[in-house]
């Protein structure tokens, strides 16, 4: 009878929700005439549950510009006084204001964004607990299933993001209109650029309300062709949440990051790494590696253990090769490419295939591959791949070849889970297989291998785009990329070191990875204010990450899981499957809101296209502005090459990023960007005129002097501020000038307002410098600001920098800061640090964007540097800057965390000079000045 | 936070709606107003102790809680009414499983939700299952249903035996899944506790071995009830499930001939190709539609369908009889292992034979056999056969395997391994020291004239494997009957 009780019970609590329901459904609907709309960056979340946005807020206005190739949002934000029961959201077509030429709004997706509730905050950003806007769901999905509601009083942010790629054919490919044209804007197809206007439409069905449209479209072009590359770590449960675990399935999820300039990592969904499926694999990699949006992707490997098979009788037959270290680079060719400790390591290794036969009938079951008995991965499976990959790059007669990135799992984070042997087994046997490949290459015109029994042969003759001697260097040239920093340990033994982001944080750190051809980076969770992808971290956490792999010559970004469907069980860490997938459930891993996943299952809402997240928008259009920097950069090349002059783009790149980021630290400040995106858009357009104006030279002397060397072609004339450029820097006869521009930041906002004209045409490049900077010299603060900070002696005066022998061109005074060695007895326990507090934070940080400490080290060595910071409000010490301090003059640059430093402020600055035996020494600095850049 | 209270309280919400519509001033219906037939359905709830999980007529809870496993295929819904059973909506299967997968196209309703606040995982009280299954298909279809046992992650779960349905082709089926915890357990621990913590009801079909979904069986799936009774489930003791049939006098001792009601599920499968899973149900052998075809033993066979593979030999796949089962036969009828007495002299273990009946439908290949092990509980070993290993199958007969107790001989293939110490291929160090350290063991057995014969037999038999090879080609049926010992 106990279940009829508990029955009744629940009809009587139901009984009494229900009918509070049915009394509030007679509500009078007049309450939904107010409903403000309202416009901000699109790199805000603005939340659901928030109104402090009176200094970001806009009107209700579309208004944007784009380049030719890319996609762009733009949000409105839709806030009712009272509930709103129906909304409906559609854009009209947009006229080109002069032609009349039609901007189809089928290039408009309009998407509602889903909130979530983030009761923790977990990234280094100035959070609170909220209702988060990440999914972003396609509004007919919205209005299909009826969640086109909105409470009092809540925000709604509506998502249009425009699409200015070329005309697309069925399967989502550009058209082609010229083949024999190798540029873009030539080979396809794409919209005029020009200024085109038209209306979004707010339909509440009580009235609605005409919100208008402008969109300027730029003459400057997003390559179709993907340079940065990527490696998005594909996990399968997202298939299931997609309720699609099917090859059809996998395709959709690739097809969507294909979409977003990303590449996953599972091309095919039902198969082994092993002969019998390779055919498969191949050809189902074949579909995205080939499409120029993909630039990268890895190679699957076998690690196959053996088998617990109890009716087989293994033997274990052992085919032994060897190769030596001479042998390696005879065939790379490459003497000098790796670091010297490469050379000297003795790694002539011995390396084993094992067969493992079932049956003792001689068939072939498993391989595995050794070195040193330390176990590393399936070699000969990894020589098949490569060998069939070779074949499909004949047969279809394009070399995509050196588009594979391997990374392998079983030496990921190396340093993390001890696996030095096996970094060295891998490393080795890899560069084995591709010296063995390059022997069966070479070894006949033809040459053949036999997998899963059938004889695979190379006909180069057959391929007209490539070489035998062509492949043959791709293969050589095959990279193997290890979710590593450096590490002194692994010198020699990685290629591609791919470090986390926030080991990118200064240029000491950055030198590790120089000698590299090709760099990466990843994120795995880091936090803002360094490259994140949290769903609390604005939009500029994840987009900037674009601006800096073009200022860092990074070429690679990878991320450990897109499309992860799970969460995890708080006790011990296990994952279990989620029930609610947009609004709930967002911690794939522990700590982190929204790491390892970016998209949302489609299914959910019936759709045959995966939902998008704003997080993966801004992804894509930070890789966007990394190919129009690349663009520059390849413009910049030809123009220096054409007038030869020796010059890139990489400062103006520099001086564009100054204002967006400092070393790793990303400065959440959207204006800033969006100005500096206008700016690139310029750019571009200058740089391509007939005058070739180009930005060759750019520096900041710290304290408030921004200088920049202008080139324009002869014969034109450029202007600042609308007064003609004079001081010339250099003439080149018959070619053009370089000019030099001042820029101090002296004023509130300091810009740099270029102009000139050719062909008839003006063209304008304006850049903003920055706020006023101002220097605070020694009285500003003094030595009574300076304490120590740990069980050290410790000692502050003020000096005369002209008697201390430093500083012999300001002059002026410095604090002299003797930090004496740890007084504390285990060598672990030792620490040297010194805090540094002043009224000056208090007065004048609310506004800094920028601080720069000038340090004098006069230690006899250099110091390895850790500053951190203490809020008012905070417990806790945040990290700002880890690097190495020379001997002799050094700038600290330190960016704030973003947050309002109005209500709060900064108490103090904790220096650390030394750790454990670094901390047996005395330390001597000079604190100089401290100059702010302000916003 | 969006919720959505589960489906009962739905219809009574219904229900309540209509009663409250009067208190409306302006006289307009409820969103939340209740068709004749949700009256209907409210009034079947309290009668039969029924619970909807699922009826698939809204996305959320119903589709978004479908757990499918790797490789299971597509759900979508359906909302072609030739398809739905009930409302206005199903959902719609193409389970493809995967050439390479490990298991067939699987996938659970949860019975737990946090997020959706319902929780039907007790139970103690369950009696059974149903749902409507249309197999639009051609032919006949088995699936598999069953409780899941363990949510281990977002992609694994454990789960209780299964049940084997056939769904007629093209046409609605209802399958019905009584809950029988003392038959699972036969193959499988389970205690109360883990009564009262069932995770879920899965579904497993058959494997179509194809990437493209388009090329996937369809089912539709709709109206998934569970049913309480009065009676608690109660868990027996082994001894009071198993009864082995033994006439008096008769030289034939049962091990398991599929005439009762527990033996359902007294086999699992185990193979590493998914594709070569096979299905195995009970029938009755006049029914299967063959002249003369009868049971060697009662009137009920174990049918085995047996999938074509991909490679001849590439893999093995392997009925395995529960431990239990051959715990407790020998047990009662060969060797007392809690007295560390024999039933059966050591002297007349010559005499007695394990045996089982076989019957492969059709034509095979000339090598097509059977192999078998029988797994020693009491050291943890297997036993490999010597004098019959295998069984040669020849097609459209009943053949009889049979092996001697005195020739399952445990470490046999332990031995075999330390034949030649200088033969490495043989010899194995580690294993050659665990033999004598066994052998020790089989010291106490020297001393008493009762056991002295028994050597290293198997006193205390665990799982009896019986495997066959992948072959390729077309299907294969094979029955087995009458697993027994026999004294010759």
């Amino acid at each position: 009878m106990r279940k009829i009780v508990r029955k009744i019970t629940s009809f009587l609590v139901l009984a009494t929700v229900t009918g509070s329901l049915a009394l509030s459904a007679c509500k009078s609907e007049d309450g939904q005439k107010n409903v403000e709309v309202w416009s901000t960056y699109n790199t805000v979340k603005v939340l659901q549950d928030r109104h402090d946005y009176d200094d970001i807020k806009m009107g209700a206005a579309v208004d944007l510009t784009m380049a030719q190739g890319e996609y762009e949002g733009a949000q409105l934000i839709l806030t009712p006084e009272s509930d709103i029961s129906y909304y409906n959201v559609t854009v009209s077509d947009l006229t080109h204001t002069e032609t009349g030429e039609i901007f189809d709004n089928d290039r408009i997706k309009v998407y509602k964004q889903e909130y979530v509730y983030l009761a923790a905050i977990y990234d280094a950003v100035d959070a609170i607990p909220g209702y988060y806007p990440d999914a972003l769901i396609p509004l007919e999905a919205v209005v299909a299933y009826e969640e086109n509601k909105i409470a009092a009083g809540d925000n709604q942010g509506i998502y249009l993001r425009f699409n200015t790629r070329p005309e697309l054919d069925e399967n989502g490919d550009p058209i082609v209109v010229d083949a024999t044209a190798t540029e873009d804007e030539k080979r396809y197809d794409y919209v005029s650029s020009g200024t085109y206007t038209g209306t979004v439409t707010l339909d509440f069905k009580t009235h609605t309300t005409s919100v208008p449209v402008t969109l300027n479209v730029v003459d400057a072009t997003v390559s179709e062709t993907a340079h940065a590359k990527t490696y998005f770590g594909t996990y399968s449960t997202g298939l299931a949440a997609n309720l699609n675990y099917t090859q059809e399935g996998i395709e959709q999820w690739n097809d969507a990051m294909l979409e977003y300039r990303l590449s996953g990592s599972q091309a095919l969904n039902d198969y082994t790494a092993s002969d019998t499926s390779l055919n498969a694999y191949v050809n189902a990699i074949w579909k995205y590696i080939s499409n120029p949006r993909c630039s990268a992707w890895t190679f699957d490997f076998s690690n196959i253990n053996y088998e617990d098979n109890f009716e087989s009788d293994p033997t274990v037959e052992n085919s032994t090769k060897t190769f030596t270290k001479e042998s390696f680079l005879e065939k790379f060719d490459m003497d000098g490419y790796y670091p010297q400790t490469f050379y000297d390591q003795s790694w002539a290794a011995e390396y084993r295939y094992q067969f493992v036969k079932t049956d003792g009938e001689g068939e072939e079951y498993a391989y595995d591959s050794t070195l040193e008995g330390v176990q590393a991965f399936d070699v000969r499976y990894f020589e098949h791949e490569i060998w069939a990959f070779m074949k499909k790059c004949i047969d279809e007669d394009m070399n995509v070849l050196h588009k594979m990135r391997p990374s392998f799992s079983i030496i990921d984070e190396p340093w993390q889970h001890n696996r030095h042997d096996k970094v060295r087994a891998v490393m080795t046997l890899y560069r084995a297989a591709l010296v063995d490949l390059a022997d069966k290459l070479m070894a006949e015109d033809a040459p053949s291998m036999t997998i899963n029994g059938e004889k695979v042969t190379l006909d180069f003759s057959k391929a007209t785009t490539f070489t035998k001697e062509e492949m043959l260097q791709t293969v050589l040239g095959i990279r193997f990329v290890v979710t590593a920093d450096y590490l002194e340990s692994f010198e020699g033994l990685i290629e591609y070191w791919c470090p986390t982001t926030d080991y990118y944080g200064s240029e000491y750190a950055r030198e590790n990875y120089y000698v590299q051809d090709e760099k990466w980076w990843y994120t795995a969770g880091t936090d803002a204010p360094t490259v994140s992808y949290t769903i609390e971290a604005s939009s500029l956490y994840a987009r900037t990450a674009g601006w800096m792999m073009a200022d860092y010559d990074i070429t690679g970004i990878l991320y450990w899981s897109y499309s992860g469907y799970y969460e995890r069980d708080g006790a011990n860490g296990a994952r279990r499957p989620i029930d609610e997938y947009f609004t709930a459930n967002y911690m794939r891993w522990p700590s982190s809101n929204g790491n390892g996943y970016l998209m949302y299952p489609g299914a959910q809402y019936e759709l045959d296209e995966m939902i998008p997240s704003m997080r993966l928008e801004a992804i894509r259009d930070g890789l966007e502005e990394y190919e129009l920097m690349y663009n520059v950069k390849q413009m910049y090349d030809s123009i220096s090459e054409q007038i030869g002059e020796d010059f890139d783009a990489s400062k103006i790149i520099e001086s564009l990023g100054s204002s967006l980021y400092t070393e790793d630290k990303i400065i959440d400040d959207s204006a800033a960007f969006a100005s500096a995106r206008a700016s690139l858009l310029q750019l571009a357009s200058c740089a391509e005129s007939d005058a070739n104006m180009c930005i060759v030279d750019y520096s900041d002397d710290t304290y408030g002097n921004q200088d920049f060397k202008i080139y324009v072609n002869e014969g034109v004339t450029a202007f600042n501020d609308g007064a003609a450029l004079t001081d010339v820097d250099k003439q080149i006869a018959g070619v053009g000038t370089i000019y030099k521009l001042h820029i101090p930041l002296v004023n509130a906002s300091n810009s740099m307002n270029l102009t000139f004209t050719c062909d008839g045409t003006t063209y304008e490049y304006t850049q903003l410098c920055g706020g006023q900077a101002e220097v605070f010299e020694v009285g500003a603060f003094g030595a009574s600001d300076f304490t120590e900070s740990s069980d050290i002696s410790f000692s502050a005066q003020q000096v005369d920098c002209a008697t201390e022998g430093i500083y012999a061109s300001r002059g002026g005074n410095a604090i002299k800061l003797t930090v004496g060695a740890s007084n504390e007895a285990s060598v672990n326990d030792k620490l040297q640090y010194f805090k540094f507090s002043s009224s000056l934070f208090q007065t004048e940080f609310q506004t800094a964007k920028k601080i720069m400490i000038h340090v004098y080290n006069a230690s006899a060595t250099e110091i390895d540097l850790i500053v951190e910071y203490k809020k008012h409000s905070s417990t806790i010490l945040g990290r700002l800057l880890s690097t190495p301090l020379a001997v002799g003059e050094n700038c600290l640059t330190v960016t704030l965390p973003s947050g309002d430093w109005s209500t709060d402020y900064l108490e103090y600055f904790d220096f650390c000079v030394g750790e454990g035996e670094d901390a047996t020494t005395e330390k001597v600095l000079y604190i100089k000045d401290v100059v702010i850049y302000r916003e | 936070m969006k919720k959505y209270i589960k489906r009962i309280s739905l219809l009574l919400a219904g229900i309540l709606t209509l009663g409250m519509l009067s208190a409306c001033k302006d006289g307009s219906a409820s969103e939340d107003g209740a068709s004749s037939e949700q009256v209907q359905a409210v009034s079947k709830v309290s009668n039969e102790y029924r619970v909807e999980l699922a009826n698939f007529e809204q996305w959320k809870p119903d589709f978004s809680l479908i757990r499918i496993m790797e490789n299971f295929g597509k759900v979508s819904r359906n909302k072609d009414e030739k398809y739905v059973k009930s409302g206005s909506y199903s959902a719609k299967l193409q389970p493809t499983g995967g050439i390479y997968a490990y298991r067939k196209p699987q996938m659970y309703i949860p019975f737990f939700s946090e997020y959706y606040n319902f929780n039907y995982e007790d139970f103690t009280y369950a009696d059974y299952i149903d749902l409507w299954i249309y197999n639009a298909n051609d032919r006949d279809m088995p699936v598999n249903v069953g409780l899941v046992s363990a949510i281990t992650s977002e992609e694994a779960i454990t789960t209780f035996p299964a049940e084997t349905f056939y769904l007629k082709a093209n046409s609605w089926n209802l399958v019905t899944y009584y809950v029988d915890f003392n038959a699972m357990s036969i193959n499988q621990s389970i205690s109360l506790s883990q009564i009262m913590q069932i995770k879920g009801l899965y579904l497993e079909f058959e494997s179509s071995n194809t990437v493209d979904v388009n090329d996937a069986p369809v089912y539709y799936v709709d109206d998934v009830n569970l049913y309480y009774k009065d009676e608690p489930n109660t868990l027996k003791d082994v001894s009071e499930i198993l009864e082995f049939t033994h006439e008096e006098g008769s030289d034939v001792y049962e091990i398991c001939d599929f005439e009762h009601v527990y033996q359902k599920y007294v086999f699992s499968t185990y193979v590493k190709n998914a594709a070569c899973i096979p299905t195995l149900t009970i029938v009755n052998a006049e029914n299967e539609g063959m002249d003369g075809f009868l049971a060697t033993s009662g009137s009920s066979v174990l049918k085995i369908e047996i999938p074509a593979g991909q490679t001849k030999g590439g893999s093995w796949t392997e009925l395995i009889l529960s431990s239990k089962i051959m715990s407790a036969f020998y047990n009662e009828f060969v060797f007392d292992s809690a007295k560390q007495k024999p039933i059966v002299p050591a002297a007349e273990l010559k005499n007695y034979y394990i045996a089982y009946d076989i019957y492969c439908v059709g034509e095979v290949e000339n090598d097509y056999k059977f192999a078998h092990y029988l797994y020693d509980s009491q050291n943890n070993t297997y036993a490999r056969t010597e004098g019959a290993p295998n069984l040669m199958i020849k097609p459209d007969q009943w053949q009889t395997w049979s092996w001697s107790l005195y020739d399952v001989a445990s470490l046999e293939y332990t031995r075999n391994s330390i034949l030649d110490p200088t033969d490495p291929t043989k010899y194995n160090k580690g294993v050659a020291e665990a033999y004598q350290e066994y052998k020790k063991s089989y010291d106490k057995y020297a001393a008493d004239p009762l056991t002295a014969g028994y050597g290293d037999r198997i006193t205390d038999a665990g799982q009896f494997r019986i495997l066959y090879s992948e072959h390729v080609g077309e299907d294969r049926v094979v029955y087995i009957d009458n697993i027994r010992v026999y004294k010759a």
